[in-house]
């Protein structure tokens, strides 16, 4: 909820400089890719699974060699479970949980902002105070408190985050509707007798595009960490399926003997969201 | 401003009325009886029905929320199942670790991005600021809790300069208030350069120093307060994010506050002092969200009138 505010809040400070910032978009833009390539065909490519324990190979540093032939590149974990394989399924559930959460939350806050924005009067005041609410609330703990009640699954999470981040998009979409709803073209198709729905879909949706796939990515380096603080918490994804915060935990009680457990997967988290917040930074400057 | 001020207040009221209503409706979305869950996996089931009938829950809904808002307002969200104790002071007798924690690290933002924010705006544009304000925007990105172990990691494990975790005097406060206060500072350091830099440039500070006004006095009087309004609206909802995020930064340190204990109820499903622990946060954000409202008003006189 925060960081698009923000974003909005800043986006007049950056020194402006074109080239600097192209190379600044392709390289996030690269690594970006990079995960999603490895997140797909990554679990092709190593033959440790992530659910599979060694108790003899536990605790490896990365590059160790263990009594299992073939070498644990990023060391294992306490349980002897391949780090690298581990990162690998992170990757997967962080993007699925991220996409599938960002998709959730931009049709449910698009639809209702869209609502909000075209038909006005009472509908709109309902709408918006039921977004204030939710802005008044910190969705740190409104997602805490949902994915514990609902319990640990992928889905679960999805809900909890999806709720606490809905408003962002229903403020862009209601925000564009108001400034279109009277232009000339939208009165135009609707006096060739176009139906609300398709005022909103065909006239008013594509102009908010924009700005809503704009904190689309802004928002999706925030939901990805507020997933693995969940997991870290024990409320998010299930121990079983590895997810980055999980392995974070995992690694608490071992941070003075073996680093790797919990720093590595917080690197993979902080280079993604880093690189998140740089292509929704440089598509706010270059879009709007 | 009377006005202003009552109606916030109002709105305040009813968040927090909103708030408990999400409360009673997630709680029952958990999936089987809470007095099953309550009593655990061997229970017998006329323990079970007694219970039911104890906590209600064979009533119809409407009633069971009448009785649940009538007990908010009493203040009173029945026994922790955990410690066998009121659920609403066992999570009131946490708050102060929090909010000392919140404070210090408050206080180190405001220093941090007080003095960084005014030295970027010096040379605006420049390779400095440039990679100062990128690096701002890197750190501000790096997930806190985990930000958290490798301060344990780097100043405990290895070094061994700081004590480990939990409360124990002035020194245990830096590494859990850095952990909370960074993203924060980095947010509003950007901020308050990004606000003096245009403040600077516009035509009343002009005006100011034509008329020989001293550059401190053009500062206090002119640029401060109009810098202010853009740091304050960001500021406080970070503020509460702060406080939220205590939470996570809590478990990690083992701090004694309320977002602990909030994960330690969660853990033993001990589902009173949950419903407490995230009645006092939304009393907490929505008070901070009233008191920056309010200062909003007195900074800028123009939000007064116009109302939300």
């Amino acid at each position: 909820m925060s960081v698009q505010a923000l974003d909005s809040a800043l986006l007049e400070e950056r020194p402006k400089k074109r080239r600097r910032v192209r190379v600044r978009f392709v390289v996030a833009s690269v690594i970006v890719a990079a995960y999603v390539l490895v997140a797909i065909f990554g679990p092709m490519f190593t033959h440790f699974n992530s659910n599979q324990t060694n108790i003899l190979d536990r605790l490896l540093p990365p590059g160790g060699h263990g009594l299992v032939p073939g070498s644990h590149l990023l060391g294992t974990d306490q349980l002897g479970r391949d780090m690298l394989g581990e990162l690998i399924q992170g990757a997967r559930i962080s993007l699925v949980i991220g996409v599938a959460t960002i998709a959730l939350s931009l049709v449910l806050g698009t639809v209702i902002g869209l609502v909000a924005g075209y038909l006005g009067s009472w509908v709109d005041g309902v709408l918006m105070r039921l977004a204030d609410v939710q802005l008044a609330f910190p969705s740190i703990i409104l997602a805490i408190f949902i994915a514990a009640a609902l319990g640990s699954s992928v889905l679960n999470v999805v809900i909890a985050l999806s709720l606490a981040s809905w408003v962002i998009f229903a403020r862009i979409s209601r925000a564009e509707a108001l400034s279109t709803r009277n232009r000339a073209y939208v009165e135009a198709s609707r006096l060739l007798g176009a139906g609300k729905v398709r005022i909103m879909r065909k006239t008013i949706l594509p102009i908010a595009l924009r700005p809503l796939i704009i904190y689309a990515t802004v928002q999706f380096g925030f939901v990805i960490v507020s997933e693995a603080a969940l997991s870290f918490l024990g409320v998010g994804v299930p121990a079983s399926d590895a997810s980055w915060g999980t392995t974070i935990a995992n690694g608490e009680s071992y941070l003075g003997s073996a680093w790797w457990i919990s720093t590595l997967p917080g690197i993979a988290l902080a280079v993604l969201v880093v690189c998140m917040s740089i292509i929704g930074d440089d598509l706010n400057e270059r879009l709007s | 401003m009377t006005n202003y001020i009552l109606r916030r207040l109002a709105f305040s009221i009813f968040v927090i009325f909103a708030a408990v209503t999400v409360i009673f409706i997630v709680i029952r979305a958990v999936p089987g009886n809470p007095a099953e869950v309550l009593l655990g996996a061997d229970a017998t089931q006329a323990q079970i029905t007694a219970l039911t009938a104890r906590l209600g829950l064979n009533q119809p809904e409407i009633v069971q929320y009448g009785k649940f808002l009538w007990g908010v307002v009493q203040l009173n969200f029945g026994n922790s199942s955990q410690f066998a104790t009121p659920a609403l002071p066992l999570a009131m007798s946490r708050v102060g670790a929090s909010a000392a924690l919140a404070g210090v690290s408050m206080v180190g933002v405001v220093v941090v991005a007080f003095t960084v924010g005014p030295l970027l705006a010096r040379i605006p544009g420049r390779r400095a600021d440039r990679a100062a304000t990128s690096t701002l925007m890197f750190i501000q990105a790096l997930p806190p809790f985990w930000v958290g172990l490798l301060l344990l990691l780097v100043f405990v494990d290895h070094l061994n300069a700081l004590p480990p975790g939990g409360q124990s005097g002035a020194s245990s406060f830096i590494l859990p208030a850095i952990a909370l206060g960074f993203p924060f500072a980095c947010v509003l350091a950007r901020l308050v350069r990004s606000g003096l830099i245009e403040v600077m440039d516009s035509a009343y500070i002009q005006t100011a120093r034509a008329k020989g006004m001293s550059e401190w006095w053009v500062f206090r009087k002119h640029s401060i307060r109009n810098m202010l309004i853009p740091v304050l609206t960001v500021g406080g909802v970070q503020l509460g994010l702060l406080f939220a995020g205590a939470a996570v930064i809590e478990t990690v340190f083992n701090w004694p506050g309320i977002g602990s204990l909030l994960i330690n109820a969660i853990n033993f499903r001990d589902y009173t002092v949950v419903e407490s622990c995230v009645f006092i946060f939304a009393c907490a954000f929505v008070a901070l969200n009233f008191i920056v409202d309010v200062l909003y008003a007195y900074i800028d006189p123009r939000v007064r009138v116009s109302g939300r």
